[in-house]
């Protein structure tokens, strides 16, 4: 890029103002100080890259108008181009128009500048006086390395930004620092950390706290409980205390008792009583003994009055024996008289009968009671025997003539008859000879035959009813009602055959009309039919007497059964064979009449012989008494014997009553004695009992025994007494665990106790406090750690830290990088230009110093710039004069536009940076310019006006 | 018949949670920070009562990792013993920050709080005047890590009228965050639950409102990156309809805003931009702000690299009291053109060019070692986490940054 003209619109002290640069590659603007240079120089650089706001303020024109201006420049390719920028229009956009009348704007203006932005450009393509001014600034050690960097980029920013980040990194971080921030930072959050640790700590203690409380709390309640019963203790050692003087008593009374008395309860009264009950009764049991013994004497002088107990019974047994006898005595008279009176009527009697018998046999037969029935009914039997025999016979004889009457009719009507093979002949003739006349004959006949069938028939069952019924009854009578009313239907059928059989039918065997043989015929039918009837009734006949056979026979089996009666009778009684049967009936009654004078007698008899026997037993029974009384006995005493026993015995009876009287009231006596002695007894038991459970034998010590158990009954009221007030005192518990009624404390004892247990209480309720004081702090504790945000703050102040230390930390990171990124940076650019510009910068810097530095090079560190002199010698560049170091600094400033400018063909702005160059060095100086414009268009601003005389080709403006 | 429920659905609570702060806060501002989610919780338990819920759901991360602080505990405690003085009952589970084998010095809670203490579905039943009213499912984390799909082992049960199951997990597709117990939300559908009350998720989002699935977000801000209201959703359910209200609990927010700086020349300037940022918030609640400066002069960037632009928003933030409605500038991002183009830059020759083209190979391994004198210092190395990726990447460019424009930044020194 070559700028061929500059025009300004306004630009500070510019206006309206055109520079022309011509061809010639040195274009010198030459003006005194304040001409403008400076300004154009600015112009050139707005238009270019533009300018900041405040800038462009500062540049505005004071005369008003229009801020910018235009530039032509030649680019290489498009010819000449104009770049125009008026702050005022596009915003201050640069405007860039081609000769082809394209335009463009900024973008395509920074693609030509090669990505050349101002600060860029001024380091590499401009330099001016305040350049070197500034170098001069920079001391010592560091010169060399700024003149690196201004070998590197033209200028010192690589080396300030350096510095710059070095100083962010090391105000930041150094690892063995501690001023730097990080540094701090960390130290802040260690302290930070360190605190949290602590409070951490606090709040797990919570955990050990929340323990603690509970067992504070437990303690409490231990400690509570424990003074409570010894508060309770106390007490009872207090009530122990006033209870002692009574238990002293209690003992004492206690201790009195060696053997306890016994006593029986109400032992006096019971006593009293006891005796009261003993002594009338032991003046009754004398009284009684004395009346017993008088009852005695009495009952001895009886004893000898009384008779034998054997005599005075028998003269009771004969005294009951003498009515007996009176009586017999007097029986025996009417007794000889009926048996005298009986004995006549007997013979009499007997005599009458004359059945062959004396008196004393008719007692020889018994009469059975029904004895009178068999011989009456033995007599009716003979009686109905003889009748039957008698019937029997008779209707024998009227069968018999009956029989033979028949027969003699059979016979006669045989004989009057046709033979039975001349009827039916003539019955064959008849038929043949009326072969239609079929005349019913024989009606009659079977009429008849009928009838005489019913009459034979009611005739048989009136006979077997008949003999039926006198079988079951076993009276004949009846069967022969039943034959004779069997008879009534035979005469009956017999009756009425004889009518229907009146006309008989003619015997005719003569050949004769048939009427006549009908004639004939009929009447042979007649006669057979008569016939028929009479043979019938001769059987019947025969039937009857075969009947009557038989009842015969039964007859006669009656008969004999009879006979056997009579014979068992007549066997029984022999006297009857001397008597019809017909007048057993009689003889029984007579028989039995004399018979039962005959047993009257004999009994008669008897009596007399039993009466005189009793009479005669008791005679001698008397006799004996008598004898035996030692009274005088005469047997015709007999009859008043008895009134003399009987006064005997009366007066035994009474003395014997007296005896039992006496004797009687003896039992009373002594019965009664015995009552008392009993009651006695009882009492006396019962006061030996009394004596016994007061353990003594008699009464004198059962008083002693008194009075002891009454002393013994005072002490017990005391002990009870005693007792109750301790019972009062003292519970039931305490009263064990004291021991109080077997062995109590002493008092000195209960003083000590109840010392100790106060003591013990007030050490724990000392303990309680403290313990009740603990669980306040502890809860206080818990209750300010849970309240507490000190963990939670200090958390939060730690992270807010940590926060800005990891902010610290990304920033140092920033600078870090950056300085780290720089210097790689700058490492690989120093390899890849730096030789090259240094080479350049050398040959300049020799022709500059006139030769006398022949070589510019790196340190042995590379971060440094070092010189060498023509000999050989080696230079810091701090160890340069104020010119070389200018020297040094425009050919590194050179070398590097020049080898920039290979690719990034831009023009060099000078401005006045040679002024303190002298007129040799200027001269060289303007010879390399030159040469470098050959290439480089260079614009020279500078304050002299005589410069064109070191140039061939330039072009000077005048400001 | 259709008996309503009122409860309130929470979760992240993150108590006690420590702040990614910047650098130097004031010691109020950290204790405002500090106290933030407390107040939060506070608020929550204030709420319970004012809108007299039946119960609470707190579906995980009630704590914040190691932070299962006493004074948190402590703090849980004394908000539930007063729902319990309210009647008011409680359902929590453990999530991936404060599982259950992490806990430490466990303090009891009062006897309405309801935990789900096991790695295995379980459930309660809420009885609301005698009566089964809902059954609550759910399950706490019993390790920092859950990757099954426990959404497949919810099963309904019966015995109340009303299901809600409680799960701390994100959707499956959701890879921004870690991805624990990961779901899908037809799954959800396919359970027949009344309520999905879902907890992990610190940004509230209605997943499905028929049955609801939500995420009630966490109830308090700590980064920017959780910037709005936050809080819970209080709800009202029956078998047919729900309805759910979102009560803010935040103590502060995270805000962002823009403001245009184009026309700023002078970085005193900056402050009358800074109060304009403030006032243009509509919050009615402390802030931690997020700026964006926006211009396209270039200033900003240098005026930042100066450190200029710090000392002014310092100055700012001095200014505040921290009585009430305190906004703080918490981060200032630039959005300016740069003062140079690397791209023009690196097409040369010069020096800058170079250390472009050499920026851009770096390795890794060259930075880490560059990094090493610090960055492997035992000490800081105890209480600075590695650089990540992104943020090596960050410093690489800023170093570039802060190189170039010092070494090019002549103007400004030069007049």
């Amino acid at each position: 890029m070559r700028i061929m003209e500059a025009k300004i619109y306004g630009f500070g002290k510019w206006k309206d103002q055109t520079f022309a640069f011509d061809d010639k590659p040195l274009t010198i603007i030459s003006g005194k100080n304040e001409a403008g240079k400076s300004t154009v120089h600015l112009f050139i650089l707005y238009v270019l890259f533009g300018l900041s706001p405040k800038q462009r303020e500062f540049y505005r024109p004071k005369t008003g108008g229009a801020l910018g201006g235009l530039l032509v420049v030649q680019l290489e390719g498009f010819g000449r181009v104009t770049l125009e920028r008026v702050d005022d229009l596009r915003g201050g956009e640069v405007v860039c128009r081609l000769s082809n009348g394209e335009e463009y704007g900024e973008d395509w203006l920074n693609n030509h500048l090669s990505g050349m932005n101002r600060t860029v450009f001024e380091s590499i393509f401009s330099f001016t006086a305040a350049d070197l001014l500034k170098l001069r600034q920079i001391d010592g050690h560091e010169l060399g390395e700024v003149l690196l960097n201004i070998g590197l980029t033209g200028s010192d920013h690589i080396y300030q930004t350096e510095k710059w980040l070095m100083k962010n990194v090391n105000d930041r971080f150094r690892p063995k620092g501690r001023k730097p921030i990080i540094n701090q930072q960390l130290h802040r959050v260690d302290e930070l950390n360190q605190e949290r640790i602590t409070k951490q700590a606090e709040v797990i203690h919570y955990e050990s706290l929340s323990e603690l409380k509970k067992e504070k709390e437990a303690q409490i309640a231990r400690a509570e409980s424990e003074i409570y019963s010894l508060y309770r203790e106390q007490y009872s050692y207090e009530q122990l205390q006033k209870a002692l003087p009574i238990l002293t008593e209690y003992h004492q009374y206690k201790d009195m008792e060696s053997t306890r008395v016994v006593f029986p309860e109400e032992g006096r009264m019971r006593d009293q009583q006891l005796k009261e009950a003993i002594l009338p009764l032991e003046s009754e049991a004398h009284l009684v003994s004395s009346q017993i013994e008088t009852i005695k004497l009495k009952r001895e002088s009886l004893v000898n009055k009384i008779a034998e107990e054997q005599l005075f019974s028998r003269a009771g047994k004969l005294l009951k024996q003498e009515q007996e006898y009176g009586r017999a005595v007097h029986e025996m008279d009417n007794l000889h008289q009926r048996a005298e009176q009986l004995r006549s009527q007997v013979l009499e009697e007997l005599s009458h009968l004359d059945i062959g018998l004396n008196a004393e046999e008719l007692t020889e037969f018994t009469f059975p009671f029904h004895l009178e029935d068999t011989w009456r009914s033995l007599q009716e039997e003979s009686r109905i025997l003889n009748t039957e025999e008698e019937q029997l016979t008779d209707q024998e004889s009227r069968l018999r003539g009956e029989k033979e009457s028949l027969s003699d009719q059979i016979h006669s009507l045989e004989t009057d008859m046709m033979d039975e093979n001349e009827a039916y002949q003539i019955q064959r003739q008849i038929e043949e000879t009326l072969h239609k006349e079929n005349m019913p004959a024989g009606h009659s006949a079977i009429v008849w035959n009928h009838r005489r069938i019913t009459y034979s028939l009611l005739a048989g069952l009136f006979i077997m009813i008949g003999w039926l019924i006198t079988v079951l009854t076993n009276e004949m009578f009846y069967g022969i009602l039943a034959s004779v009313l069997a008879l009534l239907p035979i005469v009956g059928a017999v009756r009425s055959h004889a009518q229907s059989s009146e006309k008989p039918l003619p015997q005719q065997n003569q050949p004769l009309s048939i009427e006549e043989w009908k004639k004939k015929l009929h009447n042979y039918e007649q006669q057979k039919y008569e016939r028929s009837n009479l043979v019938k009734q001769w059987k019947a006949a025969n039937h009857e007497e075969i009947l009557l056979d038989e009842k015969k026979r039964s007859l006669i089996q009656k008969g004999s059964t009879f006979e056997m009666a009579i014979q068992e009778q007549e066997r029984l009684y022999p006297f009857l064979t001397k008597v019809s049967i017909d007048h057993w009936d009689k003889l029984f009654h007579l028989f039995t009449r004399v018979q039962s004078k005959q047993m009257e007698y004999e009994q008669i008899e008897k009596y007399i012989m039993e009466k005189s026997a009793m009479i005669n037993q008791i005679k001698p029974l008397m006799e004996k008494f008598y004898r035996d009384n030692k009274w005088e006995w005469d047997e015709q005493q007999m009859p008043f014997a008895f009134d003399y026993v009987r006064n005997w015995f009366d007066k035994q009876q009474q003395l014997r009553k007296d005896w039992d009287t006496i004797d009687q009231q003896l039992k009373e006596a002594k019965s009664h004695l015995n009552d008392v002695s009993v009651r006695l007894d009882a009492l006396e038991k019962k006061r030996d009992y009394l004596f016994s459970q007061a353990q003594v034998s008699d009464e004198e010590a059962f008083y002693r025994q008194l009075k002891a158990y009454e002393a013994q009954l005072e002490r017990d009221k005391n002990i009870d007494r005693l007792t109750h007030q301790v019972k009062g005192m003292l519970s039931e518990e305490e009263q064990g665990l004291f021991r109080v009624w077997e062995d109590p404390p002493h008092e000195t004892e209960v003083r000590i106790r109840l010392q100790e247990s106060n003591e013990r209480r007030k050490r724990l309720e000392e303990q309680l406090r403290s313990a009740q004081q603990q669980l306040a702090d502890t809860k206080s504790d818990i209750s300010n750690l849970e309240s507490s945000e000190e963990y939670s703050s200090a958390l939060h102040e730690l992270e807010s830290e940590r926060n800005t230390l990891r902010e610290q930390a990304k920033e140092w990171a920033t600078y870090q990088v950056a300085l780290h990124l720089l210097n790689q940076t700058k490492t690989k650019y120093k390899n890849t230009y730096l030789p090259q510009v240094i080479d350049s910068a050398a040959i300049y810097f020799n022709r500059l110093t006139g030769g006398n530095y022949k070589g510019i090079h790196l340190s042995k560190e590379e971060e440094r710039v070092v010189v060498e002199h023509k000999d050989l010698q080696w230079f810091d560049v701090e160890e340069l004069s104020r010119g070389t170091k200018d020297q040094l600094y425009v050919s590194l400033r050179l070398a590097l536009g020049k080898t920039m400018a290979e690719s990034t063909p831009l023009p060099f702005v000078i401005d006045d940076a040679f002024v303190h160059f002298d007129e040799e060095r200027l001269g060289e100086m303007f010879r390399i310019l030159e040469e470098v414009a050959v290439h480089h268009q260079v614009l020279l601003m500078t304050w002299r006006d005589d410069l064109d005389r070191y140039f061939k080709q330039s072009s000077v403006q005048y400001l | 018949m259709q008996e309503s429920i009122r409860f309130i659905h929470s979760a992240d609570l993150h108590l006690d949670s420590l702040f990614k702060t910047k650098k130097n806060l004031p010691s109020e501002l950290l204790d405002q920070l500090r106290s933030s989610t407390f107040e939060a919780f506070d608020r929550l338990i204030e709420e319970a009562i004012n809108w007299s819920v039946d119960f609470v759901l707190i579906v995980g991360d009630l704590y914040d990792e190691e932070l299962r602080s006493l004074q948190a505990q402590v703090h849980l405690r004394h908000g539930f013993a007063k729902l319990e003085e309210e009647g008011i009952d409680v359902f929590l589970s453990y999530g991936n920050h404060d599982y259950i084998n992490g806990a430490k010095y466990p303090i009891e809670f009062p006897p309405n709080v309801h935990i789900f203490k096991s790695g295995d579905i379980e459930s309660f039943v809420f009885y609301k005047n005698g009566e089964a009213a809902a059954r609550i499912y759910g399950f706490s984390y019993e390790d920092k890590r859950v990757t099954e799909r426990k959404v497949e082992q919810y099963e309904k049960m019966s015995g109340a009228p009303l299901h809600i199951a409680m799960l701390h997990g994100s959707l499956e597709s959701n890879t921004d965050h870690d991805v624990y117990a990961p779901f899908l939300v037809e799954e959800m559908y396919k359970k027949q639950m009344d309520y999905w009350a879902l907890g992990h998720i610190h940004k509230k989002q209605t997943l499905s409102q028929d049955p609801p699935v939500i995420y009630p977000g966490n109830i308090q801000g700590r980064s920017r990156k959780e910037s709005g209201a936050k809080g819970c959703y209080v709800v009202d359910l029956n078998q047919s309809h729900s309805k759910q209200t979102f009560l803010p609990l935040h103590a502060f927010v995270y805000e962002r805003t823009t403001v245009d700086c184009t026309h700023l020349e002078s970085p005193d300037e900056l402050e009358g931009k800074f109060e304009e940022a403030k006032q243009s918030l509509k919050t009615d609640c402390p802030v931690m702000l997020d700026l964006e400066l926006h211009s396209t002069s270039g200033l900003l960037n240098r005026w930042r690299m100066s450190g200029v632009l710090e000392e002014w928003i310092g100055v700012v933030n001095e200014s505040e009291s921290f009585s009430d409605h305190w906004v703080w500038i918490d981060t200032v991002h630039i959005s300016d053109r740069p003062s140079w183009d690397e791209d023009e830059l690196k097409q040369g020759q010069h020096f800058t060019g170079a250390l472009l083209h050499e920026a851009e190979q770096i390795t890794d391994d060259q930075l880490q070692e560059w990094l090493s004198p610090l960055m492997e210092n035992r000490k800081v190395t105890r209480y600075v986490e590695e650089l990540s990726e992104d943020e090596k990447r960050d410093i690489l460019k800023q170093a570039k940054t802060i190189a170039i424009e010092k070494l090019i930044a002549k103007e400004e020194s030069s007049t």
